[in-house]
């Protein structure tokens, strides 16, 4: 398929299918396996990518029929929106497609794992983003700094948005930079530590961007920071738990993600840099008395980190790794607390950053 | 007339005599019986006796099954309904039984059940329906006889008599024990033939006497000691053999004897070494010679090499329980041969050419080991236990001068084996004393026949010997010690032995002879006065001899006749040569020819009623025809009948008193000279008389029973009570009618109190269950709503009957093993282990000697517990075939399924039988069965329907070894919903039947099946066999089903596909919908369709994404962040 605009790409999508079943073919749609199977690191780029097997989805087949007609149906919404230019949310499309098949108990789709699934498969089959075929996830996550945008015809300053800072849309395509004058970028895994360091003001003081995900890195913060390192060239710090789950989110940010390996090329970061906590901010900070001992997933999952293919041959890394391994135990980043409550805004981040004492 | 296995009496019961005092105390507890208290003393008294029945009723009605109302309907109709099958099966009848309930008021009921079976002979039928026996097994009291009364054996092969008290006391102390695997057998009549056979003993008894003893004397000079309640046989006046309590005998009755003992295998040679002791033979210069130096080399291969210092030290060959020096080994091993107490000691088993030799003043005299028992031996052996004695080396007769012949005899055999001998004559006795020279015969004559006159006995392989030989030996005795009066044809014997003297009776008993016997006691000039035993047989048995003839013409012998006194339609008693009809003063007269009978002899036979005259035409009554059919019979078999001389009341007290049971026959020969006695097992029928008393006592009727037993003669109708005052049957009606329906067949009608429910401890249910179990079963039974259920039989075959067999080495417990191997006469523990267990060959022997690291060649007695505990450990590494199922009767798979096809409705059936198993030493059969589906309820938990011997087990499945085992199994695995340890739930009904020479209950009730783990596990197995057809046909079933969900699933996505894609497409809906269902029909796409399965690696695949991979995919899907 061409590069074609989404509408597009669907109708031609249905089209195809439509002909398959004049012809008297079990329709069928092919699109790029995604599975854990066919992820494979590109050393090249440095990403995780999706590998060269496709899968088949028949629809006159016990175990593919339903995924088939959740596929369609998914398409079918997806079309609908975009003729009519509104954008959903995957909880509206979720309500959209469900239904109950008239004469029967089986409804189209159970619950929304069943539509996102879909929709990520649609993404693959048309390759356009959900963003692109108008549907978004939910607003999660805050941003302040030093920066001027413009979305949907408003001038938005980062810099003077009250203590909430700018809620970060799923989809950040439209916005426009209109003047960056920050000189790095700050993302943090704990929402409480973004406030922290927005009440003592220290993007202003440090004059940079400091980025926070509710929870969980949505697809649009990751779109965003990428667009930030790469059309301004920021440098992007990650501040994380002292923990193998830690580690997991800089990678992801950094690497990219088994399920959003085909969105690899418009999510990694190849810049971005672990800030802390390190296994050595434990000795120079003396933090080693906060350490919560580790659990037996705790060691799995430190395992599993320490063979991935990207941290297998860097040695820093591999020291970390060893260190946590030996210690036992993790830490959180509010133990910095414990030395005041200005400690890391005043002290522990400047002096890092001043340092440059960062894992690549 | 009823089988053992199902009727398994109860064992023991709480004491009917129950002390008085004890009774009062508990009767005081009710306030109704607080009036009688006021009752005179003397009529308390009175009916004592009649309280006691009752009250023994009353007091062990739970394990009668007289519980409750409810349970006493069902007790009812199972006890009968197990009779009837249990006798048409005997008499090889395919049954058919018919029950009827009929409800008279609101716990009011008549039962009536009627079968096909061989019928009641009417005298019987008072016997079996009305007395409550507290008797042998039901009763704290077994049968017994004394210690010291004789007691004929069979033990692998050789006859043996020995007392009764000896024989038990080798097995016990007190109490009961089951010897059945040891299957030594007693000689014992059967009941059809009256033939006598060895039988199996199953268990000896001895405990304390605690009733009066009785010494019955017959004509003939037996005698018996035996309990009062201990039965002996008479004969009745339909000639069939019934038993009699000791008590109720009176003098000038007639009693059973044989008339013949069976012949036990015939023993043509014996082993020396047997006779001869290991002590003497040390002291002596006896070796045994021709052995090879590889043979002597084998049996010191089995001894340990020692050293022992005494002056030196030596070098030793150690065996268990000898040692040998090595110098002495050399010299064995150089010139071929070996001491004979070593042979002894070691118990070898020789080579066949190997000889023993001894010396005589430096002569020396080879005798072979294997000793053939000649016509000239036994006479010898005759003449040596007449006359006799043994010294240290020589052998001593008198003789009167005038017994050339005897003296001839002696020398001859002496002469023929190389031995020495010397004639001395005694002037001053007139008589002529023979020496016959040799330590070895000395002491072999002395083991045999013992030393002394008072000691002498018969040596126990002359038993065996054969009927020829046998004679020989009699004869020679009674020229040594006999003398044949002239004139009188009597043959007689005289000897101080008493043991020689019974041992004689029933050696004559063995040629076919009645011996007759008497005591003389002579007060001589000595101290103590001296009894002499005569032993004489007369007329024509005196015949039997090759050298006695009578002096006059013979007679029969009294004990040949028929008594008048039984058939009093006969003027005299009746002998086998006479014609029955002679005896009756009619001549020329055939069976039912009456042609050429004058009216004299007409008017005489009608006036005995044994011919009836209707219209001119004579006809024979059925009592002569009993009698025509009878009287061979009884003269054909082994049985005679002897006269009640004198009976005498013993005031013992506290003895010990013995007996044995014999299952099936339950009688055996004892007492002195050989009487027939009846054994402790007791009669059977037990439940249904229980039946009797129960309505009896409920309801006041009497209980009708109405039995035909061959289409000619008419029924037989009886009217019956209980006394409750004698517990003896009381005649209400007796009465003779038509049965045209019936050729044979036995109706019982029963009024009583009960309960009718219906449920799982149901008469309907019972029904149902017996049928299943029993598909060659006709049932036909009449509910109380008159609604009729037939249960047609699914099968035309019988049960196989069972055969004997060995016990099975699996499951054989330590004790029983250590027992047997004391008893055994088998030289090798190999040996042993091949003649006494079933399914080991001489190879699985070896195996097993091996697996338990003890030498195949070792004797038995030297096996110690701690040898034997190897031995039962080695028994099971061992594989051996599973024992023979000859000896149960298991329902066979295909059988069983019928049998449920009958009784349950479902869709699917399948059933397995299990290999034969074992449990200490009873082999068992475990029967599974399944339905499933159908009708069946889907959400309750399944039924399990218990069986054991064919009859179902209703009450108590909590305490089963079965509901367990159903408990144990995973059914999930096999299509059944199940939590764990729990019943499993689903449409289904399981059956498990248990088949034994003895299922072990877990109480008297018999509701229950022992948990042993050797049961547990078959049953487990069985119904694994039978859960995986289950689980194939689920599986099936559960696909089909899928399949067609998934046709239907896939109609229905279409209009919802045509839809989404004509809007995202732009096209027709209609257009898009026909095309896809056109689709839907061809032919691939509908293979696609319904063969799911092959595309599980896919399904499998995509389920995948949400399965193994979940832990990484999901914490991903969620967006990447952290999933603690």
């Amino acid at each position: 398929m061409k590069k074609q605009e989404p509408g597009k790409k669907l109708e031609e999508f249905g089209k195809e299918l439509v002909r398959e079943i004049d012809k008297g073919k079990n329709p069928a749609i092919e699109f790029s396996l995604r599975s854990l199977s066919n992820v494979v690191f590109d050393e090249k780029s440095r990403t995780l990518t999706l590998g060269e097997k496709t899968q088949q989805r028949l629809f006159f087949n016990v175990a593919h029929a339903k995924k088939f007609l959740q596929t369609v149906e998914m398409a079918k919404v997806s079309k609908n929106l975009l003729d009519v230019g509104k954008h959903a949310s995957l909880r509206d499309v979720f309500y959209m497609a469900k239904r109950t098949i008239p004469h029967s108990n089986i409804n189209i789709v159970d619950d929304q794992a069943e539509s996102d699934k879909a929709i990520e498969d649609l993404e693959l089959i048309t390759d356009c983003s959900r963003e692109q075929l108008n549907i978004n996830a939910n607003k999660m996550g805050s941003v302040a700094g030093n920066v001027v945008i413009e979305d949907a015809g408003d001038s938005i300053n980062w810099a003077k948005l009250g203590s909430g800072g700018w809620s970060i849309p799923s989809n950040v395509e439209k916005i426009e930079f209109k003047s960056v004058k920050a000189k790095y970028v700050i993302y943090m895994e704990k929402q409480a530590v973004w406030e922290r360091l927005h009440e003592d003001k220290f993007w202003e003081k440090q004059n940079c961007i400091i980025v926070t995900s509710q929870g969980q890195t949505t697809r649009g913060i990751r779109r965003l920071l990428q667009r930030l390192t790469e059309e301004h060239s920021l440098p992007i710090y990650v501040l994380a738990d002292f923990d193998p789950w830690g580690f997991y989110i800089y990678s992801v940010l950094k690497y990219g993600s088994i399920n959003l390996a085909h969105m690899s090329g418009t999510m990694t970061l190849q810049n971005a840099r672990f800030l802390g906590i390190s296994a050595d901010d434990v000795a120079n900070y003396d933090l080693k008395k906060h350490f919560i001992k580790f659990k037996e997933v705790d060691m799995t999952r430190l395992k599993q980190i320490a063979e991935y293919d990207w941290f297998k041959k860097n040695k820093a890394w591999q020291r970390q790794f060893k260190l946590m391994k030996d210690f036992g135990a993790k830490l959180e980043i509010q133990s910095l607390s414990s030395k005041g409550i200005t400690f890391i805004s005043e002290k522990y981040l400047p002096e890092k950053i001043k340092r440059g004492e960062f894992l690549e | 007339m009823f089988k053992e296995a199902r009727r398994e009496v109860q064992k023991s019961m709480v004491g009917y005599s129950m002390p008085k005092a004890e009774a009062k105390s508990q009767k005081n507890g009710q306030s109704k019986v607080h009036k009688e208290e006021l009752i005179h003393a003397r009529e308390l008294a009175k009916k004592q006796r009649e309280i006691s029945i009752a009250e023994f009723f009353e007091k062990n009605r739970h394990l009668l099954g007289f519980d409750n109302p409810r349970k006493a309907l069902l007790t009812t109709i199972k006890e009968a309904v197990d009779n009837s099958l249990d006798a048409c099966e005997e008499a090889r009848i395919l049954p058919e039984v018919t029950v009827e309930l009929i409800q008279l008021g609101e716990t009011r009921f008549r039962i009536i059940i009627e079968d096909n079976g061989p019928g009641i002979v009417k005298q019987q039928i008072p016997k079996i329906f009305a007395k409550l026996l507290y008797g042998s097994k039901f009763h704290k009291l077994s049968q017994s006889l004394t210690a010291e009364q004789p007691f004929i054996i069979e033990n692998k092969g050789r006859l043996e008599v020995t007392t009764i008290g000896a024989f038990v006391d080798s097995f016990i102390e007190e109490g009961e024990k089951d010897i059945f695997a040891l299957n030594i057998k007693v000689p014992a009549f059967d009941w059809k033939n009256y033939k006598y056979s060895f039988q199996p003993i199953s268990r000896v008894i001895k405990h304390r006497q605690n009733n009066e003893i009785y010494e019955i004397k017959l004509q003939s000079g037996r005698k018996i000691k035996v309990t009062g309640c201990h039965s002996l046989f008479s004969l009745d006046s339909n000639l069939k053999v019934q038993q009699t309590e000791a008590r109720e005998l009176k003098m000038g009755d007639y009693l059973i004897a044989p008339k013949k003992l069976p012949e036990p295998e015939t023993l043509s040679s014996i082993e020396l070494l047997d006779y001869i002791s290991a002590e003497t033979a040390q002291k002596q210069y006896w070796y045994v010679y021709g052995l090879s130096p590889g043979y002597i080399r084998e049996v010191f291969s089995n001894a340990w090499i020692i050293h022992k210092k005494t002056s030196k030290s030596r070098k030793y060959h150690h065996f268990e329980n000898i040692d040998v020096l090595d110098d002495s080994y050399k010299q064995y091993l150089h010139k071929g041969f070996l001491p004979a107490y070593l042979a002894i000691k070691l118990k070898l088993r020789l080579p066949e050419n190997s000889y023993l030799q001894t010396y005589h003043h430096g002569k020396i005299t080879k005798v072979p080991l294997d000793w053939p028992l000649s016509s000239s031996f036994m006479r010898f052996l005759g003449l040596f236990t007449a006359e006799g004695h043994a010294d240290h080396r020589q052998a001593g007769f008198t003789f009167g001068r005038q017994e050339k012949d005897l003296i001839g005899e002696v020398t001859n055999f002496a002469l023929m084996h190389g031995m020495d001998y010397t004639l001395e004559n005694r002037e001053e006795k007139n008589c002529v004393r023979v020496k016959v020279f040799g330590g070895l015969l000395s002491h072999l004559l002395e083991r045999w026949c013992g030393k002394g006159a008072k000691n002498k006995h018969i040596p126990d392989f002359v038993f065996s010997s054969g009927l020829e030989n046998r004679q020989h030996f009699i004869d020679a005795l009674y020229r040594g010690d006999g003398h044949n009066t002239k004139g009188r044809n009597q043959l007689m014997h005289t000897t101080v032995s008493q043991r020689l003297a019974n041992e004689l009776m029933y050696l004559w008993l063995m040629q076919g002879v009645i011996a007759h016997q008497s005591q003389k006691t002579n007060r001589g000039l000595g101290k103590t006065p001296s009894v002499t035993y005569i032993t004489t047989v007369y007329g024509k048995d005196i015949e039997k001899s090759f050298c006695f003839r009578c002096n006059t013409t013979s007679k029969t012998n009294a004990y040949r006749f028929l008594p008048k006194q039984l058939i009093p339609e006969l003027k005299r008693s009746l002998s086998p040569r006479q014609d029955l009809f002679q005896a009756m003063g009619v001549t020329h007269c055939k069976f039912r020819d009456f042609s050429n009978l004058n009216q004299h002899n007409i008017t005489y036979l009608q006036r005995k009623r044994m011919v009836e005259v209707r219209e001119g035409q004579v006809f024979c009554t059925p009592r002569l025809q009993l009698l025509q059919e009878e009287i061979p019979l009884f003269f054909a078999s082994d049985l005679c009948l002897l006269k009640i001389v004198s009976i005498e009341r013993l005031d013992l007290c506290n003895e010990w008193v013995y007996d044995v049971s014999v299952p099936g026959v339950e009688n055996f020969v004892g007492g002195w000279g050989g009487m027939s006695a009846h054994n402790s097992r007791g009669q059977q029928g037990i439940g249904i008389s229980a039946a009797v008393l129960y309505a009896q006592l409920t309801t006041g009727k009497p209980a009708l029973i109405t039995s035909k037993t061959d289409a000619k003669s008419k029924a037989a109708q009886t009217k019956l009570k209980i006394s409750t005052s004698t517990n003896e049957p009381e005649i209400i009606e007796e009465i003779q009618l038509d049965w045209p329906e019936k050729e044979h067949g036995t109706k019982i009608e029963i009024e009583l109190e009960g309960v009718y429910l219906k449920g799982r401890q149901s008469v309907d249910e019972y029904l149902k269950e017996t049928a299943i179990v029993n598909p060659h079963v006709t049932i036909i039974y009449v509910n109380p709503e008159a609604q009729q259920t037939i249960f047609p039989r699914a099968a035309n075959e019988l049960p196989a009957p069972v055969k004997e067999i060995l016990p099975h080495p699996y499951g054989v417990e330590l004790g029983i093993l250590i027992k047997m191997l004391e008893n055994t006469s088998s030289r090798t523990l190999q040996s042993f282990l091949t003649d006494s267990f079933s399914r080991v060959s001489p190879a699985v022997a070896k195996e097993i000697c091996e697996n338990s690291a003890v030498l195949p060649n070792i004797k038995p007695d030297e096996i110690t517990r701690e040898m034997a505990e190897r031995l039962i450990e080695g028994i099971k590494k061992t594989k051996i075939i599973a024992p023979s199922t000859d000896c149960i009767s298991p329902i066979g798979e295909e059988q069983l399924e019928k049998g449920l096809r009958k009784g349950i409705t479902a869709e699917f059936y399948c059933a397995a039988t299990r290999p034969a198993a074992v449990y200490r030493g009873n082999p068992f059969v475990i029967e599974v069965a399944l339905a499933y589906g159908g009708e069946l309820p889907k959400d309750q938990t399944v039924r399990v329907l218990r069986f054991a011997n064919r009859v179902p087990l209703l009450y108590q499945p909590g305490a089963c070894a079965i509901s367990e085992s159903v408990n144990d199994v995973a059914w999930k695995s096999y299509g059944l919903e199940q939590s764990r340890n729990s019943p499993p739930v689903g449409p289904c009904v399981i059956v498990v039947h248990m088949s034994s020479v003895w299922v072990p209950f877990t109480s008297e009730s018999k509701e229950a099946i022992a948990h042993y783990p050797e049961i547990i596990k078959e049953i487990k197995l069985g119904l694994q066999e039978c859960g995986r057809l289950l689980g194939i046909y689920v599986r099936k079933k559960t696909r089909i089903h899928e399949q067609m969900a998934r046709a239907d699933m896939f109609e229905k996505f279409l209009p919802e596909l045509a839809d989404s894609l004509a809007s995202l497409a732009k096209e027709n809906k209609e257009k898009i919908l026909k095309a896809l269902q056109k689709m839907l029909v061809r032919p691939e796409i509908k293979q696609e369709i319904l063969a799911g399965g092959e595309e599980d690696k896919l399904y499998k695949m995509e389920l995948s994404d949400k399965g193994e991979e979940k832990e990484d995919m999901q914490r991903e899907l969620n967006g990447e962040g952290k999933g603690r």
